[in-house]
């Protein structure tokens, strides 16, 4: 019988096969005879499929498979397939004794003899649930992941991608599985980026794709979405695979284009600086503060800007910025200076901002050219200073002025009497001597001299008087006008007798007021003096003095009983060397009321009068109030 | 020593010395008068220098007239040289001046001088000598 012979050539086989299916623990192999019934059984498929030995030699290899695949013929197939191919491998689902499954592959090899005739066939299977449903995790994880995900193989091929790639390039996941992963690159990058996969299949670790340039993707309409990229290495029992997770970042880079549209139009220079002091942006007005183009600027330094004084401190003065973050104006109340390329400074002012980003906190900084400010500031300081030293010249020659004429005026009160003094006393000894008798002309004309003397010596003595009151200190302080008036009439009293004068004080006390005891005993002698001296000569002088409160200032006044003075000469009276009345008459310097108005005015009072012509004249002072009415 | 009493003059107006001289010989008999021009004088008269060292022809005066405006110097500073030596002490100063000015006046009142103004006619400069006479005896 043909099988008998075919059986014992198979046998032939399995006294090899047995010993290596027995050996190799993973495995579960056994040998079927060409109708498909189990001849040989090994440890291995015991421990896979839960049958002893006895139990399953002689019976049909289908037992191992689940009902369904048994119905539509699969056991049968798959020796026909094997027998007519040599091998068929498949993966599927098998049926251990006790009727759970497990997810198998299973590898069928048809045994010929030298003649061609089938023996039987080995059978490998081996058991993949576990990697299977690895797989499957794998699978569902990717899909899971809030990303674009794509695996790809060694030679670019794609062999995975999740729901989320769908979506972002628009593809169906059919027309991307098995496609080259350069379908999803912009034409402009294509041409390079096998030669960028093979450098990460050469050195294969986690990292992002492309460092610091930018991404894009090419979705299926053409356009493009700028997108980062993380690359993660798979190295599996079937190779090496990359998985990429693409971000779309049109989000993110239209928010940064807005920040940098925004920092651009600022007016001021602007840079930015990151944790270690690098200069990472910069917009138009910094390169023209600067004097350095952008692509000088970024990456370097930003001591570049700082002038060489001032460098060795800076790093760690923004170290400082860093253990304190908040926006500030930098170096309060320290002058700052900036660097331009051509080495010239300039003083600026900056404010300091700080930004949280993902790439680590930086810092924007404001910087204002303080130049013009400055200029202006130091042009306010130059003519002030200016202004200044002309004050303290003018001073100085106003002071030299002053000292001028006070060595004049003791010049005038010294040296300008003594001669007068002479000519007095010489025309007085040539009388005494009795050159000029009695009633002659002689005698008169000396007399003359004498009186003429007597008139410049009397005219020196008031001009020097009125000097002075314009240039001495005054002190305002309480003084009590009864007191002041009593006294003037005191220094008076010789012409009050000798015009018989009748003097009237007011009932009551004089209210007190403020003022210069010197400068107000000078007015107030003055117009008593006039009160006394300006009356027809046929009239005896009567003289009333009182004060009355007028507000917060006393009218001191003065009523006489004299010529009067007529409304036309009101603004003259008190000019000095202003006469109304013929020197032969009524004696005086017309310095007398120019003296009181002076004297007034320095104590910050006021004098003025009313008359008639013929019917006397009543003059008042009014001075401040010494007590609060 | 001679008993009388002894009043220097300290004055460059030759026509004020002439005068002052006139009314202290007649109102103050038994006076002995001397005279410098200058305040640099009047300081070596007083310290016996020079042409002064002989005490009996120029003696210390009990009185001194000074004018304030003099030459070399003034009046006030011969007064201001004499109060700083105890010498001077028991000398009677009348400051003569031409004007009232009321910083001199001051000045010469703080070192116990009087201070007057020289009169226009010759009544006033008897006045004036009689005060004199009257400080040399009380």
């Amino acid at each position: 019988m043909a099988s008998r012979n075919t059986d014992d050539e198979l046998f032939a086989y399995a006294g090899t096969f047995q010993a290596i299916a027995d050996a190799v623990q993973d495995y579960g192999m056994f040998l079927l005879d060409a109708g498909g019934r189990v001849r040989t059984w090994s440890a291995g498929a015991q421990r896979l499929t839960g049958y002893a030995p006895e139990e399953i030699i002689g019976r049909h290899y289908a037992v191992f498979h689940p009902p369904e695949a048994v119905e539509a013929g699969q056991p049968a197939l798959a020796l026909n397939l094997a027998s007519a191919e040599g091998r068929y491998a498949a993966e599927g689902w098998r049926m251990r004794r006790d009727g759970t499954r497990f997810w198998a592959d299973a590898v069928l090899t048809a045994l010929r003899d030298q003649e061609g005739r089938l023996l039987g066939f080995a059978k490998i299977i081996r058991d993949l649930t576990r990697r299977r449903s690895e797989e499957e995790r794998f699978g569902l994880a990717v899909e899971a992941a809030p990303n674009a995900m794509v695996m790809v193989d060694r030679g670019g091929r794609i062999v995975l991608v999740n729901q989320q790639t769908v979506a972002l390039f628009g593809y169906a996941r059919e027309e991307l599985m098995g496609r080259s992963v350069e379908l999803l690159v912009p034409e402009r990058f294509r041409a390079r980026h096998p030669r960028y996969r093979e450098g990460f299949f050469s050195d294969p670790r986690a990292r992002p794709m492309g460092a610091g340039r930018d991404l894009y993707g090419l979705r299926k309409d053409g356009s493009e979405v700028p997108v980062e990229i993380g690359l993660n290495p798979l190295r599996t029992a079937e190779g090496d695979f990359v998985l990429a997770s693409i971000v779309d970042i049109t989000e993110r880079k239209r928010a940064q284009q807005l920040f940098r549209a925004a920092v651009e139009s600022a007016p001021n220079g602007m840079v930015m600086v990151d944790r270690h002091g690098r200069i990472v942006l910069v917009n138009e007005q910094a390169e023209k503060l600067f004097g350095y183009s952008r692509e000088e600027l970024l990456g370097q330094p930003i001591e570049m800007l700082v002038p060489e004084r001032f460098r060795g401190r800076h790093p760690a003065q923004r170290e400082g910025f860093y253990s304190n973050p908040a926006s500030r104006p930098m170096g309060a109340g320290r002058d700052l200076y900036a660097l331009r390329k051509d080495k010239t400074e300039f003083p600026v002012e900056i404010g300091l901002n700080p930004i949280k980003t993902d790439e680590g906190e930086l810092v924007l900084a404001a910087v204002v050219d303080i130049s013009e400010r400055k200029r202006a500031e130091e042009e306010i300081r130059r003519a002030s200073a200016a202004l200044e030293a002309r004050v303290s010249e003018r001073t100085a020659e106003l002071k030299r002025s002053v000292e001028d004429l006070e060595r004049f005026t003791y010049t005038v009160a010294h040296d300008l009497r003594a001669p007068l003094r002479s000519i007095h006393r010489y025309s007085e000894l040539l009388l005494a001597g009795g050159r000029g008798r009695e009633g002659d002309a002689g005698a008169r004309q000396l007399d003359q001299i004498a009186a003429a003397a007597r008139r410049m010596d009397r005219m020196i003595g008031d001009l020097l008087a009125y000097s002075k009151i314009g240039r001495a200190e005054t002190r305002l302080e309480p003084v009590d006008l009864g007191a002041l008036v009593g006294e003037a009439l005191a220094g008076l009293s010789m012409q009050i007798q000798e015009s018989g004068a009748g003097i009237v004080l007011e009932r009551g006390p004089l209210p007190p007021v403020l003022g210069d005891r010197v400068l107000l005993g000078q007015a107030l002698t003055n117009l008593l003096t006039n009160a006394l001296k300006f009356v027809p000569p046929d009239r005896r002088p009567r003289v009333e003095i009182g004060a009355e409160r007028r507000g917060s200032r006393v009218r001191l006044w003065i009523q006489d009983n004299g010529l009067g003075i007529d409304g036309r000469y009101r603004d003259r009276i008190f000019r000095i060397f202003e006469r109304l009345h013929a020197r032969d008459a009524y004696p005086g310097t017309g310095i007398g009321l120019a003296i009181v108005s002076k004297a007034v005015e320095r104590l910050g009072g006021s004098v003025d009068f009313e008359s008639a012509p013929g019917r006397g004249s009543r003059f008042w002072l009014e001075l401040q109030a010494a007590e609060r009415a | 020593m001679s008993e009388r009493p002894v009043v220097l003059i300290a004055e460059d107006d030759a026509s004020d010395l002439l005068f002052l001289r006139q009314a202290l010989l007649e109102r103050c008999p038994g006076i002995e008068l001397r005279d410098v021009c200058d305040g640099q004088e009047a300081v070596d008269y007083l310290s016996g220098a020079g042409r002064f060292a002989d005490r009996k022809a120029f003696p210390l005066p009990d009185f001194i007239f000074l004018d304030v405006k003099m030459p070399r110097r003034s009046g006030l500073e011969v007064l201001d040289w004499m109060r700083q030596d105890e010498r001077f002490r028991k000398i009677r100063v009348m400051v003569l001046s031409g004007s009232q000015l009321t910083q001199d006046r001051e000045r010469a009142e703080r070192l116990g001088a009087e201070y007057l103004i020289k009169p226009i006619g010759y009544a006033g400069l008897l006045e004036l000598a009689e005060r004199c006479c009257g400080r040399l005896r009380g």
